[in-house]
């Protein structure tokens, strides 16, 4: 589903952020992406989103190259960035219409998936009301939401549980799983190991922009929790 | 006083930080420098033209220190002008209230620190119009040397204190109706359309009291013992170095000014917390949910935002305005129109014409600030399965659907009241739509070339982010010397051929637009 090859990012400055990266989502598959603060994480999940240039590798979303096609690409995924901000002056159905328009989401199908996702997340009742008028974890709904209803091929998420309640949080794994059993693919970053640990098929672990481990979960972990061995591998900053 | 100085300081950096092109390189902090020093021209400009046509005339009536009464007013209107918005979101409305008012300190302090940043900037546009006022009035004749100057500089720090305080009131009735009443926006954008009316209004009594200023003298005069009395205090303790009438001046602004600020201060935590809550409804029941093409989705998104920003829409889309009204008022007071152009003989409609609404049409910058607005939420756009041709097609789409109707209108308008020939219509319409095709795609470029992605509020992206000023003056410039390009070629091609050589080129520079937006352009959207 999605296939990163020899893919590096160096910022204007020398900052090499990305090197060398190589990493595969399976269909059907939830890949956790662990690191630091700074490791390069948000730099790689911004380039498979398709909204960083890069020149070093190569991105391949369900066979489309996201630089050579992103337009097909794009319409295979859904991005959400770690603070989604959207715009204040749509209401909440105003924005979630301008999405589905975007993605061509026939209208039946979109109402009944906003119908859906909204109810679940009790967020239906807000849905007339400004964006800016939304607290940090009502917009984070919304936003989930809005790339909930696209069903996408692959949902790219950045800090996906940062901000949002139990319950939502407890939603959100249901609802990535049943993408996941759909056939789709999800590539998530977190600090959460707890999460990481229950939700994820495989966990890529990246450390100064380089992959330093890769493995099923259970492979991973062991005898041990996800905590201790992402400190191992972290090293003497943690010690 | 530590702190005071420590968060005058952030503060201030805050506001100047506004005029500079998101980004840190050495080049973009030089353009934001660039365009303080274009903002000071202006202000310098203003104030020197003004100044030597009031001082013409007034010294002619021996009445020169009404000088020091007219252009002290104009430096408040400048001031309140330009920091109006500064005061309803710098301070009511500061994205780090949060951060700030969680600080060991009291809010008395935070709310004065936040008003002095507002009065040094207040304090800068006083001084960029007062000094050439004070030029041109010891130039004319006027008394005083070296002690006029520093009595001058004296009542410029107190001057600078009364849009301050307008700024401060204006900008709290701003915050709290933006706050309070659900249809803020559409309500403001008639409070702007009324404020413009005013504003027009007050510019034809500005000329006419200049062509009769002889005989109006007294009558000034007569104004200004009463509501404008300060002013006439500056006036008398500058020009004549009355100390009482200095110091009547600048307790009639310090005290006020302290007041306010003690007002505000006592209940600062109270009102911007207040004024950040807004009301929401939850009482929403979804119904049928239509559907649309991209690019119809985009364009409305386009729309929403412009026609609900009242501040996007009368900055960028003043000109059409004033397109639309001078056409409608042409066909209105035909007859008298036609009367002034018989009194000139051999006037060259069709050119003067070309070059008013090509010029109207130029500074209608709506897509230089069109990336810049999209700020954080540009992810939207730059995930969407959408290229960004796409995009840049309906920015400039958007621009010239307003542009190119408003164009129509006048020039049959124009055409009806100045009896034009179809050919002359013809030349009208290709030199303006050549305009407008040229002023879009040149807006989103220079947008494109200096972004504004961080600007706290869509004032600051509008007014005065680097690619709204270029973008602006550039299409200016570009109507000035293609108006240059007529005067070299209408005696080769008559009058009618060089306005159309003018469309011409403006059609050629339109091509030159799409194609680097087309090419470089694109490599600019990515890097965003």
């Amino acid at each position: 589903m999605l296939q990163i090859e020899h893919f590096s990012k160096t910022y204007p400055g020398g900052k090499r952020a990305v090197d060398d990266l190589t990493l595969h989502v399976r269909p059907g598959e939830i890949l956790g992406f662990l690191g630091h603060n700074g490791a390069g994480k948000t730099t790689t999940i911004r380039a498979v989103a398709g909204v960083m240039d890069f020149t070093e590798g190569r991105i391949v979303i369900d066979g489309h190259d996201i630089q050579r096609e992103p337009t097909a690409a794009k319409l295979a995924t859904a991005f959400l960035p770690d603070n989604p901000d959207l715009y204040d002056f749509l209401t909440g159905i105003q924005y979630l219409t301008f999405i589905a328009d975007l993605y061509e989401i026939p209208a039946k199908l979109r109402q009944d998936r906003i119908a859906q996702y909204a109810d679940a997340f009790a967020l239906t009742g807000n849905l007339g009301s400004p964006i800016g008028s939304y607290s940090h974890g009502m917009k984070q709904k919304l936003a989930l939401i809005s790339a909930l209803i696209r069903q996408p091929r692959l949902l790219v998420l950045d800090e996906p549980f940062v901000g949002l309640d139990p319950a939502a949080s407890h939603l959100l794994k249901g609802f990535l799983a049943d993408l996941c059993a759909a056939g789709g693919a999800v590539f998530f970053s977190t600090h959460v190991l707890e999460v990481a640990e229950r939700l994820c098929h495989r966990i890529a672990i990246i450390k100064e922009g380089r992959l330093i481990r890769l493995g099923s979960t259970a492979e991973l972990v062991g005898d041990a929790t996800l905590e201790e061995v992402f400190l191992d591998l972290e090293g003497g900053s943690h010690e | 006083m530590n702190k005071l100085r420590a968060l005058f300081v952030v503060q201030l950096k805050a506001m100047l930080f506004s005029f500079r092109p998101g980004g840190r390189s050495k080049k973009r902090a030089a353009s934001g420098a660039g365009i303080l020093a274009l903002m000071a021209g202006l202000a310098c400009y203003l104030s020197v033209s003004y100044s030597i046509l009031f001082s013409a005339q007034l010294s002619e009536i021996g009445q020169l220190p009404l000088l020091l009464v007219f252009m002290p007013v104009m430096a408040v209107l400048v001031g309140f002008f330009f920091t109006l918005f500064a005061a309803q979101g710098v301070i009511f409305g500061g994205r780090d209230n949060d951060l700030m008012l969680a600080l060991p300190i009291s809010s008395f302090t935070l709310m004065l620190a936040r008003t002095l940043a507002l009065y040094l900037e207040n304090l800068v546009f006083t001084l960029f119009v007062i000094l050439p006022c004070g030029v041109a009035y010891l130039i004319y004749g006027g008394e005083g040397g070296i002690w006029f100057c520093l009595r001058l500089l004296f009542a410029v720090f107190f001057l600078a204190l009364i849009p301050t305080c307008l700024s401060l009131i204006c900008g709290f009735v701003l915050a709290w109706c933006s706050s309070k009443i659900s249809r803020w926006a559409l309500l403001s954008t008639l409070l702007y359309a009324a404020f413009f009316l005013l504003l027009i209004a007050g510019v034809f009594r500005l000329n006419l009291l200049l062509s009769r200023l002889d005989s109006q003298a007294a009558a000034i005069q007569r104004v200004f013992n009463g509501v404008g009395r300060p002013f006439l205090w500056l006036s008398q303790g500058v020009c004549d170095g009355s100390f009482p009438a200095l110091l009547a001046f600048g307790a009639v602004c310090l005290l006020p000014f302290l007041a306010l600020v003690w007002l505000f201060a006592r209940r600062y935590k109270r009102i911007v917390t207040g004024l950040s809550a807004r009301g929401a409804r939850s009482d929403y029941k979804l119904g049928r949910v239509a559907a649309g093409s991209r690019r119809r989705a985009l364009l409305s998104k386009e729309a929403r935002r412009f026609f609900g920003s009242p501040i996007y829409l009368f900055n960028a889309g003043i000109s059409l305005i004033f397109l639309l009204l001078a056409a409608v008022a042409a066909l209105v007071a035909r007859d008298k129109l036609l009367a002034v152009l018989d009194l000139v003989e051999g006037l060259p409609v069709l050119p003067m014409l070309a070059l008013w609404v090509g010029f109207l049409l130029s500074m209608a910058a709506i897509t230089a600030s069109s990336i810049s607005l999209e700020g954080k939420q540009l992810w939207i756009l730059k995930a969407a399965p959408v290229p960004c041709t796409t995009l840049f097609t309906v920015k400039i789409g958007f621009q010239l659907l307003l542009c190119l109707p408003c164009l129509v209108i006048s020039v049959l308008c124009f055409g009806a009241a100045l009896s034009l020939s179809a050919g002359q219509l013809l030349i009208l319409l290709w030199t303006g739509g050549a305009v407008s095709l040229f002023t879009a795609p040149f807006g989103l470029f220079v947008n494109l070339c200096f972004p504004k992605l961080d600007a706290a509020n869509d004032t600051v992206v509008v007014k005065q982010s680097a690619s709204a000023i270029i973008a602006t003056f550039g299409g200016m410039l570009s109507v000035g010397l293609a108006a240059g390009l007529y005067v070299l070629t209408w005696r080769r091609l008559g009058a009618d051929g060089a306005v159309a050589l003018c469309g011409g080129v403006f059609a050629g520079l339109s091509v030159l637009f799409f194609c680097l937006l087309w090419t470089k352009g694109q490599q600019l959207y990515q890097n965003l």
